[in-house]
């Protein structure tokens, strides 16, 4: 099966302005997103995956800045400090936020929205309430729910609802952030799980972007695990799960409680960094149980195995 | 002690950060500065030169700026530029005094109003909007019917008007305080009503309100003045170096002898835009979410 | 560790009234939570598992007195916490801790953490230097530095903040600690750190927990006794090692299933009478679409399921 490229960075930095500069938070970036696969970004809170995300989907915000190169679908659409998403954003990428609350516009009903997407995507070509009706089917929600708004729907329905909008558009990649946070363990699976199927039935890259590295195992074909607005390790799922390289993954799969047993769980000591204060040299050597002099300098990623890199002076 | 010092400038760097970023605040203050500056010199004034300083005859009739008298005088002959400074120390003293009034009785009556819930908090809503419905002239006129004409008097109408509008204010934002965490814990620990409304309520709904307040003292010169403007009873006797009143009186000159309702005039938007750059510009740093797309040159 | 009955919670009922449109009449009465009934004993923890909209937020502000019961009661060490006035209710207050969801709208932002931690002491008369030091030495127990007595909410991360909550309902040396799903909003390694601590401070204070979440994994760390809630009622109940290896009710196995990260698909539907469970269910009858199963006892354990039935 030949791989072929969906989204591809080189060295791609993002920022955000603030009072005194610029406070980047991802940090030269080099990762190739493989088509029709699930991609999962992993990481912390602060580690600067939603705002990759955002940048693959076109959603940066006005007072962002970059630096490297971003192309998406054969699109070059960040290069340098210039960005441009004509025909991408909402197009060729779309994303499913955190809180589909404000995915979902509370005053007209779903149905209205659907319809209003399809139509800027397709004109007359297509019976739009139709082709509403395949979507809802798709996500497994009822056709009743054409006529209701948003506020009537339970926290995992609104989600489907975001997930059917999102791939209104017939979208090549999509782009979901967090989409499960605000949901209970239960639907938690069922939302991932139906990403997954989205993702196959409709021959999709998935960017699926979470902190619950215990859902993302169910799912995704490739991880990337980011630490501080760096990439600490990444390759296929099986790889990194069943052997975890970077001390930082290690210690996050340990911190996992597992169902019946009740060993202690390992915790990492202290904090992630903010991005004002981001460590010399090797961003987690604050916080690894084991550190060289070398961690002092920035480690490069490399591959360890086939599909899978580290990035850590431990395997240099 | 030494603690309390560093903690109070410790809380000047969200004004001086403020300064820093914003032209509007700067010229607000600015402007502010000089009307605060020109009230307290209005104060003294008649401390040292006497209490009829702004009332003296001090030369000839309508006689134009000049370097001796730098506003000119007026249909009487009296200085303008006393009388200027005069009405800045009323217009300051009379707008503090309907501020900080209406703000504080506002303030707790809006935080009781939500936090007792119930019948209370359908009452007090109901008359808190009573007050509000009813217009501040109208009722600065009653007042003076019932007690007299004078500055106090129409301060206390209007304190009488305004209070309702931070009493609303604060009810709204008292009402989104009242069902946090912390405030069900308090409860929980049993600690009384009156506790929860002062040291937790009234702290955390303060903020956006003291703002309001400063972008309203702008509009509570205006009304201020207008009464005296229109019926000049904000006063005691026409000769009151007051800003409306000279406005009132000195609008027949406007085209031979511009001076003498023009720098009333300017004075009352002056200190109107003083308050409201410095109101309007902390409110804008305070919800950063209303920044715009686009700058213009301020 | 003597078996008293710590709490106890008896046929609890909270109801609230749906208008669905203003022409109805009479309004329909829905229960947030149903018929609802267990015993803590000291030194116990109870995990209650459900998802949103289960109920167990509700139930939890319930036994903590925020909300009051439309039917059954509950009772604390004999004596029943809604009834109880002045300076009773004070003293089981400060018996009971509580620790709300989110760390940070626990804790007042405009007041130093010294302040916030000692206000469940004021309720008692404490003098204020005896509050200051009580203060001081919760935090050395809870680890955190003495400085941050005198910090605001704002200076410090989540992590803190939640402990800085745990240590105020710790501080008027509870006996029964309510915890409203303590490490949701943490990211992983600080839910590890916190559940660590969770645990801990159980040794330290010989506390029970009912501990209310949406992971069940997480209550299975903590727990003793697990307790399933759905649709405002607890659908199965017993010692947390019987409960996972062998659970009864579908809805049970539904949870483990994703704890245990498979991939799921069926969801549930509002059925209009009868147990919501049905499309779960491998083992429908008749029964199950007619009437709400009751509860059944089998040993240790209570399920709410027609299959347990001898009929």
């Amino acid at each position: 099966m030949v791989l072929e490229a969906s989204i591809k960075s080189i060295d791609l930095s993002i920022g955000y302005e603030y009072d005194y500069g610029v406070l980047w938070v991802v940090n030269s970036v080099n990762i190739v997103v493989w088509r029709n696969t699930t991609y999962c970004i992993i990481g912390e809170s602060g580690c600067g995956k939603s705002t990759l995300g955002n940048a693959m989907a076109g959603l940066l915000p006005t007072y962002a800045y970059t630096n490297g190169y971003l192309e998406v679908e054969g699109r070059i659409v960040v290069r340098g400090d210039e960005t441009n998403y004509n025909g991408v954003r909402g197009r060729i990428v779309t994303r499913i936020p955190q809180d589909p609350s404000s995915a979902l516009n509370p005053y007209v009903t779903i149905g209205e929205q659907l319809v209003k997407v399809i139509k800027h995507h397709y004109g007359v070509r297509e019976n739009p309430l139709e082709k509403a009706g395949k979507l809802l089917k798709l996500v497994k929600l009822p056709l009743e729910v054409i006529d209701y708004y948003p506020h009537e729907l339970s926290g995992g329905m609104k989600q489907r609802a975001a997930i059917a909008l999102a791939l209104a558009p017939m979208p090549k990649v999509i782009v979901a952030d967090e989409p499960t946070s605000s949901l209970d363990a239960y639907l938690r699976g069922v939302v991932a799980s139906l990403l997954k199927r989205v993702q196959r039935e409709l021959n999709l890259t998935l960017v699926f972007i979470t902190h619950d590295i215990a859902l993302a195992s169910t799912i995704c074909d490739y991880i990337t695990v980011m630490y501080a607005g760096t990439i600490v390790e990444e390759g296929a799922s099986d790889k990194v799960l069943h052997n975890p390289l970077h001390p930082y993954t290690q210690l996050l799969f340990k911190a996992i409680p597992k169902l019946g047993s009740r060993e202690t769980l390992s915790t990492i000591p202290g904090s992630p960094p903010s991005p004002t204060s981001y460590p010399e040299g090797c961003r987690f050597r604050p916080r690894c149980p084991v550190g060289f002099s070398e961690c002092y300098k920035a480690p490069k990623l490399i591959e360890v195995e086939p599909q899978h890199k580290v990035s850590c002076w431990r395997y240099a | 002690m030494i603690k309390r010092v560093l903690k109070s400038i410790n809380s000047l760097a969200f004004p001086i950060s403020v300064w820093r970023k914003r032209i509007t605040f700067r010229i607000g203050l600015i402007i502010t500065t000089a009307i605060l500056l020109a009230g307290a010199a209005g104060g003294l004034l008649p401390l040292i030169y006497g209490w009829d300083i702004g009332f003296r005859i001090v030369g000839e009739s309508f006689q134009p700026p000049s370097l001796g008298h730098v506003f000119g005088t007026d249909d009487l002959g009296r200085d303008m530029f006393i009388r200027i400074l005069m009405g800045t120390s009323r217009a300051l003293a009379q707008t503090t005094i309907v501020i900080v009034l209406s703000l504080f009785i506002g303030l707790f009556v809006g935080a009781i109003t939500a936090y007792y819930k119930g019948f209370v908090e359908k009452a007090l809503l109901y008359v808190t909007e009573l007050f509000l419905a009813i217009p501040s002239i109208l009722l600065a006129l009653v007042f003076v019917i019932l007690f007299g004409r004078g500055a106090l008097t129409v301060s206390l109408a209007l304190v009488v008007s305004w209070w309702s509008w931070y009493g609303r204010f604060a009810y709204l934002q008292a009402r989104a305080v009242r069902d946090l965490d912390f405030i069900v814990l308090a409860e929980h620990y049993g600690l009384p009503g009156i506790y929860i409304i002062f040291r937790h309520i009234v702290p955390n709904i303060m903020s956006p309100i003291f703002i309001q307040a400063l972008t309203d003292a702008g509009s509570v010169v205006i009304e201020l003045a207008t009464i005296n403007f229109l019926i000049g009873v904000g006063t005691t006797s026409i000769e009151e170096p007051d800003w409306g009143l000279m406005l009132g009186y000195g609008v027949r000159y406007i085209f031979n002898y511009w001076w003498i309702p023009l720098l009333p005039g300017l004075f009352i938007v002056l200190m109107a835009l003083g308050f409201a750059l410095i109101g309007d510009s902390l409110y804008e740093e305070m919800h950063p979410q209303l920044k715009r797309r686009w700058k213009l040159w301020f | 560790m003597s078996n008293s009955a710590l709490l106890q919670v008896i046929d609890l009922y909270v109801n609230y009234r749906i208008v669905r449109k203003f022409t109805d009449i009479i309004s329909r009465v829905r229960s947030a939570v149903a018929d609802v009934s267990f015993t803590l004993n000291e030194g116990e923890t109870l995990g209650v598992v459900g998802g949103s909209g289960s109920g167990k937020t509700t139930l939890l502000k319930t036994i903590v007195g925020i909300l009051k019961p439309s039917k059954g009661e509950v009772v604390y060490r004999g004596v029943s916490v809604h009834n109880a006035r002045g300076e009773l209710k004070k003293k089981i207050m400060a018996e009971i801790g509580y620790v709300p969801q989110e760390p940070s709208q626990s804790l007042d932002p405009r007041m130093k953490i010294s302040s916030s931690v000692t206000e469940p002491l004021r309720a008692l008369r404490i003098s204020k230097s005896d509050r200051y030091e009580r203060a001081k030495h919760i935090l050395k127990v809870v680890g955190l530095p003495e400085e941050v007595l005198e910090l605001y909410p704002r200076d410090l991360s989540i992590g803190m903040l939640q402990r800085v909550a745990i240590a105020r309902a710790l501080i008027t040396k509870p006996k029964l600690v309510l915890l409203d799903e303590p490490t949701s909003s943490l990211d992983i390694s600080t839910q590890a750190q916190i559940l660590n601590f969770l645990r801990e401070m159980r040794e330290v204070f010989n506390l029970s927990y009912i501990l209310v979440t949406h992971d069940i994994s997480v209550a299975s760390y903590l727990s003793e006794r697990l307790a399933v809630m759905s649709h405002g009622t607890i659908v199965e109940e017993g010692p947390a090692n019987e409960v996972l290896e062998e659970p009864l009710h579908p809805y049970t196995k539904v949870l483990i299933e994703a704890s245990k990260l498979r991939e799921i698909e069926e969801s549930l539907e509002e059925a209009s009478a009868g147990c919501p469970f049905i499309n779960l269910c491998t083992f429908k009858t008749s029964t199950c679409f007619r009437e709400l199963p009751p509860q059944i006892v089998i040993g240790a354990r209570r399920v709410k399921c027609w299959r347990y039935s001898n009929k």
